[in-house]
């Protein structure tokens, strides 16, 4: 007996090309209460990516890490998730895999819609990027001037900065003072070993000793 | 024993399940001069699906079959390959792999754009997929009341008939009388090895059989 097995080929991202303004804002409206896609705009260009449960472990893991270190630092931090910043004059928008507003957090405070074309970008971008985007993300958030992004590929945490010229890659964060991108890697990889159950105890332990060290 | 055959897919498909109308039609104007990827959309439902080399390399094939099969028998058609069919009052929209107008050929004819509160649904609606659409489109073409859909998987090439609102199995065609399944499905079969030319000259062979009268005995 022969058993003929298909190979399903459901996508996790779909990439579409010529693709308005109109259509893009249209499709954020239908898709304003559920956080369950993200979609990234770029003069055309759309990517329409629907993140993976690992994708979410790392996503969680830097959000708490964070929680904990900007505790320790006694900074009041505001995440933002997967909200959608976009500026129609630019022709672009995205919505990354976490957001925080620190520096710039008074400004944006009580605010409910990001179209940025006034106010502030948010102060740190994270993307996990287990499988790469077709956009230069970091020319979309270069435009929209985030000051610092951070970026996972599954095995190393890559901190960058914006400079006049573009990001450069740094040893240890602007936005949070203390967090390196060393410590931050082997935070994630100790995650993906425990398949991401941390306790919070261990964030703070962890950001604790972060602190510590930068301190000696 | 068991033995599993991996396939590969003919196509890749991504589904989005909050889409509303406004949306489909904002798409739909974005990609009006393009045929890939291809829409479907079943009220709020949107499957976006992009064709990979086979699904293109039999489409074209079906459609070469079906010129030379009019050419031969003098059958009347007119080919509006991926032509976007949608209504808003059903909430539901398509575009075919390939469809054609036989009967209903003159009243398409020369016509730049359709209204389909007055034209009719293609006659035949010809398909290429062998991984699962999650929207039943065969549903789909019923409500737009599509008399035949042909469907060819990779292996076999399927022909059904639009009866009381569902689609029942046939052995011969009714758009295009003569035309087996069977006879489809084993020049599909052959398609694989053969040069394109090698093969169509295969098929005007056949086709020719089709055209011949009758011997009386």
């Amino acid at each position: 007996m022969t058993t003929t097995v298909r190979e399903t080929v459901i996508e996790t991202r779909c990439e579409l090309s010529n693709i308005s303004w109109e259509t893009y804002e249209s499709l954020l409206r239908d898709y304003e209460n559920s956080g369950a896609l993200r979609f990234t705009y770029d003069k055309g260009e759309l990517v329409i990516m629907s993140p993976l449960p690992e994708h979410e472990g790392y996503t969680r893991l830097i959000e708490l890490s964070l929680a904990a270190l900007a505790d320790e630092l006694d900074l009041p931090i505001l995440g933002l998730g997967s909200t959608t910043f976009r500026r129609s004059d630019l022709e672009r928008g995205f919505e990354a895999d976490a957001a925080f507003y620190v520096q710039n957090l008074e400004r944006v405070r009580g605010r409910s819609t990001f179209d940025l074309q006034s106010g502030p970008p948010p102060d740190l971008v994270v993307e996990i990027e287990i499988t790469r985007s077709a956009l230069d993300k970091l020319d979309l958030f270069a435009a929209f001037g985030a000051p610092e992004v951070w970026r996972y590929d599954g095995s190393r945490l890559e901190i960058r900065v914006l400079e006049v010229g573009g990001y450069l890659v740094a040893a240890e964060s602007r936005v949070l003072p203390g967090a390196t991108a060393e410590a931050l890697t082997a935070l994630l990889a100790e995650g993906r070993e425990s398949q991401f159950v941390v306790p919070l105890r261990r964030m703070r332990e962890w950001a604790r000793g972060l602190l510590e060290e930068v301190g000696k | 024993m068991t033995t599993t055959v991996l396939e590969t897919a003919m196509e890749t498909r991504f589904v989005l399940s909050n889409v509303s109308w406004e949306t489909y039609e904002c798409l739909m104007q974005d990609y009006e001069n393009s045929s890939a990827p291809r829409f479907t959309y079943d009220k709020g439902r949107l499957e976006i699906m992009s064709p990979l080399p086979d699904h293109e390399r039999y489409k074209r094939s079906l459609e070469a079959a079906i010129t030379i099969i009019c050419l031969e028998t003098g059958a009347h058609a007119e080919a509006l390959g991926s032509t976007t069919y949608r209504r808003e009052d059903l909430e539901q929209g398509f575009e075919p792999d390939s469809c054609y107008y036989f009967a209903n050929e003159n009243r398409v004819a020369h016509k730049a754009t359709l209204d389909l509160c007055g034209d009719p649904p293609p006659d035949l609606v010809v398909e290429v997929d062998n991984t699962r659409s999650s929207i039943d489109k065969l549903a789909l073409f019923a409500a737009f009341g599509v008399p035949e859909v042909w469907r060819y998987d990779g292996e076999r090439l399927e022909m059904r008939t639009l009866e009381s609102g569902r689609y029942t199995e046939i052995a011969e065609s009714r758009a295009l009388p003569g035309v087996t399944a069977e006879a489809l499905t084993r020049l599909l079969g052959e398609r694989g090895d053969a040069r394109l030319t090698d093969w169509l000259r295969a098929v005007r062979e056949w086709a020719l059989t089709l055209a011949e009268p009758e011997l009386e005995p």
